[in-house]
């Protein structure tokens, strides 16, 4: 493929360094599967069902964190009118969406055999992440049918303020209300984690948050790509 | 002719005027509102009773959905007939605080959504034979009422130019209601059960905590979402 004398293709995405991000991503989720896989111990009580947990936990991180990017985001743009804001937020919201939905899931996965059921009403963590999930797929709904306006814009910023305040209440929800969901062992142990544990969580989390890093890059330059078609075309119109 | 700004307190007395002379002229929210939750209870009775036999444990859940599903009905109707009638441009053309829009509209539907619940309480006891009428319940319908408005009257004005605002209203506004969902049927379920306030108090703070966030929260952003 060639490219330009700046090294970047005609879509704004640079080869050379998007594509060593993406190599150094696959490696990483390679050397994650293999940690999670082969090198954590099995759990004493929940056997193999528990190695699911390298995929849930680190996406719930990042799940919280992209809601918590959509309310700065919003935030800014809200008070700059700078539609790059308005941009991050959106794409937030989907990798937001993305990672709860994939949480949602993969808790299923783990409950069915753990607890005997894919899903308990009565672990107010789960109700209030799908409570979660659907606040912001409101959000996305909003953004395709209110049209790529100003006004949508706002309105979308305001509703991504409103819904981060349903997040404290999921992250606290395991101290608010009793329920089945298992306290975090790396958070809530009086003793040290083991390295044989920790390791594997952290390569888990830096792999995935690459990967959705990637996406969201993918994202943000097709949206800015997207953004400047629609002003060139405005521009046409008018001229 | 004084041509003096009213301060915040004489333009939400103004606004809030308003919102009533037009309702009590036409009679058309309330009413709506009444008989579409009347439906709603209907149509619970005869669904659960099928499969329960017992409908009285479903008494709470009963009442708080059908006082969300017809609040819909109140938060689409002020918003839109403002637009149909472009009041809302004159409004918002007028030397007022968009938060005077706000706090009127949010004492608006709680109004309305506590004369619904002055009707529909009494004619569910009737209904579904089940004792409802606790003095204990006030408390518990105000803050329900209060934060269904609070968060109510944000979105759905932040819907109200969008091409579905009657599909992306309850779409958006009934997962942000959850919570008041929650502590409102558990508060009135433990009262119906005649559990001490002790056991349901919280339930009422968390509430009433909810509200005032989602009020100061709401009136903060209100501005941004009428703004042209």
């Amino acid at each position: 493929m060639n490219k330009s004398s700046d090294g970047e293709r005609s879509i704004g995405i640079g080869v050379n360094r998007f594509t060593i991000f993406g190599l150094v991503t696959f490696i990483l989720v390679l050397i994650a599967t293999y940690m999670s896989l082969v090198v954590a111990p099995l759990e004493a009580v929940q056997g193999v069902h528990q190695k699911i947990f390298y995929i849930h936990v680190p996406l719930a991180f990042i799940a919280y964190a992209s809601i918590t990017v959509v309310l700065i985001a919003s935030i800014a743009f809200l008070t700059t009118k700078n539609p790059k804001w308005d941009r991050l937020a959106r794409i937030s919201a989907e990798i937001g969406i993305l990672s709860t939905t994939i949480v949602l899931f993969s808790g299923s996965l783990w409950g069915r055999p753990v607890w005997g059921a894919w899903w308990s009403w009565s672990d107010a963590r789960l109700v209030t992440t799908l409570v979660m999930w659907l606040i912001y797929m409101g959000y996305l709904m909003l953004r395709s049918l209110g049209g790529s306006n100003n006004q949508t814009a706002k309105v979308s910023s305001i509703i991504g303020i409103l819904g981060f305040i349903n997040v404290p209440i999921t992250y606290f929800s395991v101290y608010l209300w009793t329920y089945l969901h298992p306290l975090p062992t790396l958070q809530s142990s009086t003793e040290r984690p083991e390295s044989s544990i920790l390791m594997p969580f952290l390569w888990s989390f830096l792999a995935y948050s690459a990967v959705i890093i990637l996406i969201g890059i993918v994202r943000i330059k097709i949206e800015k790509s997207s953004d400047e078609l629609e002003t060139l075309k405005k521009q046409n119109q008018i001229g | 002719m004084s041509n003096r700004i009213p301060r915040i307190d004489q333009q939400v007395f103004r606004l809030f005027y308003r919102e009533l002379l037009i309702e009590f002229r036409a009679k058309e929210q309330l009413t709506t509102m009444v008989i579409f939750a009347l439906t709603t209870i209907i149509i619970f009775q005869f669904s659960f009773e099928m499969r329960t036999g017992n409908v009285k444990v479903l008494v709470p859940g009963v009442l708080w959905i059908s006082v969300f599903f017809a609040s819909m009905l109140s938060l689409n109707r002020s918003f839109s007939r403002d637009q149909e009638e472009n009041a809302s441009r004159g409004i918002v053309s007028a030397p007022i605080d968009p938060l005077s829009i706000y706090i009127s509209k949010v004492l608006t539907t709680t109004v309305f959504l506590c004369a619904l619940e002055v009707i529909l309480v009494p004619i569910i006891n009737v209904l579904l034979n089940s004792p409802i009428l606790y003095i204990d319940l006030i408390p518990v319908l105000l803050v329900g009422n209060i934060g269904v408005s609070a968060t109510g009257a944000i979105v759905a004005v932040t819907v109200a130019n969008t091409k579905s605002r009657e599909t992306l209203l309850p779409v958006i506004l009934l997962p942000l209601l959850l919570p008041v969902l929650l502590g409102c049927i558990t508060a009135t379920g433990a009262i119906i059960d005649g559990q001490p306030i002790n056991k349901y108090v919280h339930w009422v703070h968390i509430v009433a905590i909810y509200d005032i966030i989602f009020t100061f929260a709401s009136g903060l952003m209100f501005h941004f979402a009428i703004e042209n």
